[in-house]
């Protein structure tokens, strides 16, 4: 007896559909609530479901530095800096959102534009295994060799972005 | 090896009899699949639980030995080993309490977003070489990626609370975790440069001479502090200093809400030093004179260090704010790195 609609790829689909259903509403939610707090929070599960895709696809090392970092660093840092400053984080201050138009002007072009790209640029449908051996060898070897360029200037910008946040919070008030 | 002696066996017969039981119905692979890990799932379950019960009783004991007291004596009999259970229990019974001025779905959430990302971790961890949810490429990475979720959790529950104390408590959890998970992860990165995977089992089989607790003695040593700072128990207990902030993030929880918290603390303890036993200790590898199971090796292990940590916890008082940031920050960190690059040295000259 055959099961078509229990194969491998189906779950697959399926798997990705609700996750990006997932991402969908809770990226919808990040800017339509009132509550900043719970912007980030919605913020960390829409990262959350960009990882679970990562996964779905097999680039397990993306998915893994998206909830590492993103999530980990940069999600826990947008929350502290809202619990410090008590006149955001107090629940009783709503937020509003004055440009609503514009910025669903905005999002449809970019939508339009993206998925002109897309379509236009022949990417195959998804095929198992992305990669040979694994994404975090390939990954490795490539920024250790063709992309080591770009790899060495990305790290250059952060040690200049840390030297510069230490002489700014160093500078002493008068 | 000792391979032959596992718990491993039993699992191995186990989900060949169910691939064969859905074979002969004609059902396709992937329903015994997921059975298959619906059942390692729920047997993870089952181990994590009573570990938890045993390791709050084990800490009253060890706590009490160490103040010259007894600790629990009457209920159960032997040592007030039912204890725990019967804490559980009251537990369970109390009323939950949701504060009025709360924000009332985070802080209903919180207390299951502290757990699942401890739970998660259990995934990748080999019990055996073939007792493992999934060994992913990524293994000892995702550990860390979700027991940084656990901060997340913390934030919120300490937020949605809506008390200067719980607040205090969230903000001193946050920072710590952040500075002490570089530490943390660049300890481990020296075993996985001399190992050349992310792989839990390649790691523990790399360990088969000698290990990496001898190899690596300063990551070892950064791990464990780290790894107490991340699980946020003394001297790096600031998130929950009693004489301080009441019981910082979790004092407005209550019932079960507040065993979630617990149970997780306990969990990401239990984490901690499974992590530390599987990577620096050789994991499920023991003696080959001595045919044990694997499962035990690495238990006795891992309790072995969890000793270690109570011990610690019961011995040293807590460290200051800002001693807490400067000793991860100018001391653990660039041990790390100094760690990082001798290994690489080593690495490049004795190729």
């Amino acid at each position: 007896m055959d099961f078509p609609f229990f194969n491998g790829q189906l779950i697959t689909y399926g798997f990705f559909l609700l996750f990006a259903t997932v991402a969908i509403a809770s990226a919808l939610l990040v800017v339509s609530v009132k509550n900043i707090m719970h912007s980030a929070l919605f913020l960390a599960l829409f990262l959350l479901s960009v990882a679970a895709m990562f996964f779905i696809f097999d680039a397990d090392f993306l998915g893994i530095v998206q909830i590492l970092l993103y999530i980990g660093g940069v999600i826990v840092l947008i929350l502290f800096a809202v619990m410090l400053t008590s006149r955001v984080s107090s629940q009783l201050i709503q937020q509003t959102n004055e440009q609503k138009f514009l910025a669903i002007i905005v999002c449809i072009f970019l939508f339009g534009m993206l998925s002109y790209v897309i379509f236009t640029s022949g990417l195959k449908g998804f095929e198992r295994p992305l990669v040979e051996g694994g994404i975090t060898r390939n990954v490795g070897q490539l920024l250790m060799t063709v992309y080591v360029l770009p790899f060495e200037v990305a790290s250059l910008v952060l040690l200049a972005a840390l030297i510069g946040a230490m002489v700014i919070v160093g500078k002493k008030d008068e | 090896m000792n391979v032959s002696y596992g718990l491993e066996n039993i699992w191995l017969w186990f989900t060949a009899l169910l691939e064969k039981l859905f074979g002969w119905f004609g059902l396709p692979y992937i329903f015994a699949y997921t059975i298959e890990k619906i059942i390692f799932a729920a047997a993870l379950l089952a181990f994590i639980s009573i570990s938890v019960l045993f390791l709050i009783w084990m800490e009253r004991k060890v706590s009490a030995h160490i103040q010259s007291r007894l600790g629990p004596m009457h209920v159960g009999g032997w040592h007030g080993w039912a204890q725990t259970i019967a804490d559980m229990v009251k537990l369970l019974f109390k009323e939950d309490i949701i504060p009025a001025k709360a924000d009332k779905w985070v802080h209903r959430i919180a207390p299951i977003v502290v757990f699942v990302p401890s739970l998660m971790a259990f995934l990748v961890i080999p019990f055996e070489k073939n007792l493992i949810g999934q060994d992913l490429n990524v293994g000892i990475l995702l550990i860390f990626a979700f027991s940084s979720l656990a901060v997340l959790a913390i934030i919120m529950g300490g937020w949605a609370s809506n008390n200067k104390y719980t607040l205090i408590g969230g903000i001193r959890s946050a920072a710590q975790m952040v500075s002490y998970e570089i530490p943390l992860v660049l300890s481990v990165l020296s075993v996985v440069m001399m190992v050349g995977s992310l792989k839990l089992n390649d790691i523990v089989e790399a360990q088969s001479r000698v290990w990496f607790v001898f190899s690596q003695p300063l990551a070892f040593m950064l791990y464990i502090i780290a790894g107490t700072a991340e699980v946020n128990r003394t001297p790096f207990d600031l998130p929950e200093a009693e004489s301080e902030i009441v019981s910082g993030y979790n004092t407005e929880y209550s019932g079960l809400k507040y065993g979630f918290f617990m149970l997780s603390e306990f969990t990401n303890m239990l984490i901690v030093s499974l992590v530390a036993a599987t990577v620096f200790m050789g994991g499920w590898l023991g003696p080959k004179w001595l045919p044990l199971p694997g499962i035990i090796w690495l238990l006795l292990k891992t309790y072995l260090i969890v000793f270690v940590l109570m011990w610690v916890r019961w011995t040293f008082p807590r460290l200051r704010v800002d001693r807490l940031m400067d000793f991860g920050w100018k001391i653990l960190i660039p041990l790390a790195f100094i760690n990082i690059f001798i290994t690489g040295l080593f690495m490049v000259i004795f190729k």
